[in-house]
């Protein structure tokens, strides 16, 4: 149980706090309701250069990293396609060095072209090093371009290319900051060993004057209705094959979303889990095999990924996953078994909160889906399934008009 | 209320003392030593087995690494398949290290289903079975992984960094290729455990938060003698002569970026080099502050990181940077990283910017014994240098007293860079 109070400052900063007394540090987190998701199509990957520019200085403080560094403490970011999340790590004692570090980039970023021009060739080096000078490293962009027409899932967080990277500027930076680095767009989580009246008064004082923008209206298009099953072919200097598969499935909150997730774990999770057993150790058609939900607010994917072991052809581990996929839509899962899967994400649960840092990026996440009590309570979501459930929802997903599927060869 | 200044910022509470927690110390009736951290908000437990049987004690290439992996691959009573099945429907993990050093094997559960889990845990460890259909699969897909890091420049430039500091066939460098994993036995896999895997080359740590009859559980399982390993350690693996510094380049066709390893070895962590050497690296390249992030990733954009580090095994010790950086400026990457390594001979760091470091690391050390589980990791770091959770207290010691002029001499001692090996893939 993560016990937490929540408020609200007048500029509309929502503020959660956690005691945890039992650890030396404080954690301070700001989640930004904004991700790639938000982008123009013709400049993707700006969410997460942006995120790059956060630490280059705000009005009063020239460089982000230094003072916290000087605190003893540690920080970093990450953007993904719905979000943007900031946090810091510190001693306890120093707990304010973050606060007054936090307020003055959502008070007023510094900006400046140099910083721009260094900050787009650092996400250029990332860009190379974990996406394309990488074997697979380029997956993700096949697969959200052909499962997505329409909804800016289409394009990774890193961006479609570098040349979207390179069209970016100062006004861009300028605008984007104005629309979603405010108060009311924003949410902001502090545990550890830190108290309520505290954070109340740090909170206020710091984060208090600074002005609300506007709100965030959101109008992202809906993925039309799949007709009919995709494929895609590729060919790459890789070691292996390798075969991903996805289907379309639902929103963040929806009931089906647990179903879909425990499906994921029936077919993967761990080693006597079915596509181990049956493609891996039984069949020896697969080396790795894995599945898994995308976890996206919006229309997520649930999808299936393996690489061939040697000799074996794409349509063998084609038919393979697909009867594997088959018996989820034509047989109910066994009592125990459920139960088995349920034990598993019931210990990862548990073993998932034993961190301060990692409770503070749940509470803020949650309280961006409307109700921060959730990282408590969403538990019983997943151990209150049935069978019936899972079997409904497999169903409905599992359908080929659904499916999409990149088939990545390894040149000769 | 005054007005709120904005830009000094609040006055920073320097780390001078840590309230560093003991593990309580005790031993299984079969003299196994254990460490518990009884902690934690959560009822979970994290059960670590380490035994001296890493790469330093092996007779063939890649058998220790296989032996841990492949010790919950079957026992006398049950198969890979049931022994996964137990574990899954436990909600438990059983996850095997094969290291330089040690190998362990370190269980994750709730608290609740230790007591079920234990009798399981110890068929495991006593009555592996080593099948030959799983060192098979085994083989075959470590082969499958083998061929895919071999497209990894960064993999490759560990590859020949390690080999060229310590020659080929040194455990702390060798690279398992295909001949090696070809020739791995049923036989050699047996003889690594029956060696390495006894009651008496063992250490326990219990952490998370559990009641007082969790270890007595523990005992009743593992603290009895009959386990069949009877550890008898071949002769230490002789030192590496230090080799003279090498610079090699790889091309690969195609690449984006280079991959480049620079370093050398240094005095091993009992030396009284060695801690203060800690804190130079930290300067240098050790945090997001470091000169290197400074000045190839932050002024230049060259990449999206550069790190130095120290890889500390039992009898040696190693220091490298590490980065990869786009193909145009490969030379000037290399050239800043000399010159980084020059300037710390040259001049002493200013005392602002050492001011900062040890601020910095100081903070730091706090999150080693932050949580139950933290305080297990670093214990099994400190333990595998026969060290106890007071050397924390040391570490911050040093790091308070360490001065500019021992940074700078260290600098000249072990970082000149006519001593460095260089490797650059890509």
């Amino acid at each position: 149980m993560i016990a937490f109070e929540s408020f609200r400052l007048d500029n509309g900063l929502k503020v959660i706090v956690h005691e945890d007394p039992s650890t030396p540090m404080a954690v301070l987190n700001v989640l930004y309701q904004v991700g790639a998701r938000d982008e123009a199509p013709d400049k993707t990957g700006f969410a997460h250069l942006f995120e790059h520019l956060m630490f280059e200085g705000s009005r009063h403080i020239p460089q982000y990293d230094e003072p916290l560094q000087q605190a003893g403490g540690e920080n970093n970011a990450f953007t993904n396609n719905d979000y943007t999340n900031y946090y810091n790590v510190v001693p306890a004692q120093n707990l304010e060095t973050a606060f007054w570090l936090e307020s003055d980039r959502m008070l007023d970023l510094a900006f400046s072209e140099s910083s721009l021009d260094i900050q787009k060739k650092v996400v250029s080096e990332e860009f190379k090093e974990n996406y394309l000078n990488q074997p697979y490293g380029d997956i993700w962009h096949y697969l959200r371009e052909l499962c997505y027409t329409v909804h800016p899932y289409r394009w990774p967080t890193i961006g479609l290319n570098l040349d979207h990277i390179e069209k970016i500027t100062l006004a861009d930076v300028k605008a984007f900051y104005t629309s979603y680095y405010h108060p009311a767009n924003a949410i902001l989580a502090v545990a550890g060993k830190v108290s309520a009246p505290q954070v109340r008064e740090l909170a206020e004082k710091w984060f208090g004057d600074i002005p609300t923008g506007p709100v965030v209206n959101r109008q992202l298009p809906r993925e039309p209705e799949q007709l009919k099953a995709r494929s895609l072919t590729v060919e790459k200097e890789v070691p292996v094959d390798l075969i991903m598969k996805a289907f379309h499935m639902s929103d963040r909150l929806d009931d089906t979303y647990y179903h879909a997730d425990m499906l994921s774990d029936i077919l993967s999770g761990g080693k006597s889990s079915r596509l181990y057993q049956a493609l891996v150790k039984d069949e020896k058609l697969f080396s790795e095999v894995d599945a898994y939900i995308s976890g996206s607010l919006n229309e997520g994917l649930f999808v299936i990924e393996g690489k061939l072991a040697e000799g074996v052809s794409m349509q063998q581990a084609d038919e393979a996953i697909h009867r594997e996929v088959d018996q989820l839509m034509e047989r109910q899962v066994g009592e125990r078994e459920l139960e088995k899967v349920k034990n598993k994400i019931e210990s990862y649960w548990r073993f998932s909160h034993c961190n301060t840092l990692s409770n503070t990026i749940q509470l803020a996440y949650w309280e961006m889906l409307g109700d921060a009590d959730m990282v408590n309570r969403e538990i019983d979501r997943y151990l209150q399934l049935d069978s019936r459930d899972l079997m409904e929802t497999a169903n409905h997903m599992f359908h080929s008009r659904n499916l999409s599927t990149l088939y990545y060869h390894a040149k000769n | 209320m005054s007005a709120l200044n904005r830009l000094a910022g609040p006055e920073i509470k320097p780390i001078s003392s840590l309230d560093l927690p003991q593990p309580m110390r005790s031993q299984l009736d079969n003299g196994i030593p254990v460490f518990e951290i009884n902690s934690g908000a959560q009822e979970v437990i994290q059960l670590d087995l380490i035994f001296n049987a890493g790469r330093w004690f092996e007779k063939n290439k890649g058998v220790s690494t296989a032996t841990a992996n492949l010790l919950k691959e079957g026992s006398a009573k049950l198969t890979a398949r049931e022994i996964a099945e137990k574990l899954d429907f436990f909600g438990a993990s059983l996850k095997p290290t094969g290291g330089f050093d040690r190998s362990s094997l370190t269980l994750y559960c709730t608290t609740g289903k230790l007591p079920e889990i234990l009798p399981l845990l110890k068929e495991i460890l006593t009555t592996p079975e080593f099948p030959q259909p799983e060192i098979d699969l085994y083989r075959k897909n470590k082969l499958q992984k083998l061929k895919l890091n071999l497209e990894k420049n960064d993999f490759l430039a560990q590859k020949y960094f390690s080999e060229s500091l310590y020659g080929e066939d040194h455990p702390y460098a060798y690279h398992t290729a295909e001949p090696d994993l070809k020739a791995l036995t049923r036989e050699a896999i047996r003889d690594h455990y029956r060696s390495n895997f006894g009651f008496d080359n063992c250490s326990i740590i219990l952490s998370g938060r559990y009641q007082k009859g969790a270890l007595e559980s523990v005992n009743s399982y593992l603290g009895s003698s009959d386990w069949p390993a009877k550890p008898s350690k071949p002769a230490a693996t002789p030192l590496a002569p230090v080799k003279p510094p090498e610079r090699k380049k790889i091309d690969k066709k195609g690449s984006l970026q280079s991959a480049l390893m620079i370093g050398t070895r240094i005095c091993p962590k009992d030396h009284p080099d060695y801690l203060p050497f800690w804190v130079l690296n930290t300067l240098l390249g050790g945090y997001f502050g470091s000169r290197l992030m400074s000045n190839l990733r932050e002024a230049r954009g060259f990449t999206y990181g550069v790190y130095s580090s120290i890889s500390a095994h039992v009898n040696e010790a190693y220091f490298s940077i590490a980065t990869e950086v786009g193909t145009a400026v490969t030379k000037a990457a290399i050239d800043e990283i000399y010159y980084e390594l020059e300037r710390l001979e040259k001049e002493k760091p200013d005392k602002g910017e050492l001011d900062l470091v040890k601020k910095y690391m100081s903070g730091q050390l706090l999150t080693k014994i932050d949580g139950p589980f933290n305080q297990a990791q670093t214990l099994k770091g400190l333990l595998l240098h026969d060290l106890d959770m007071n050397h924390v207290a040391t570490m911050l010691e040093c790091i308070q007293t360490v001065s500019r002029d021992q940074l700078q001499a260290l600098a000249a001692k072990y970082l000149d860079p006519s001593k460095m090996t260089e490797i650059v893939v890509g």
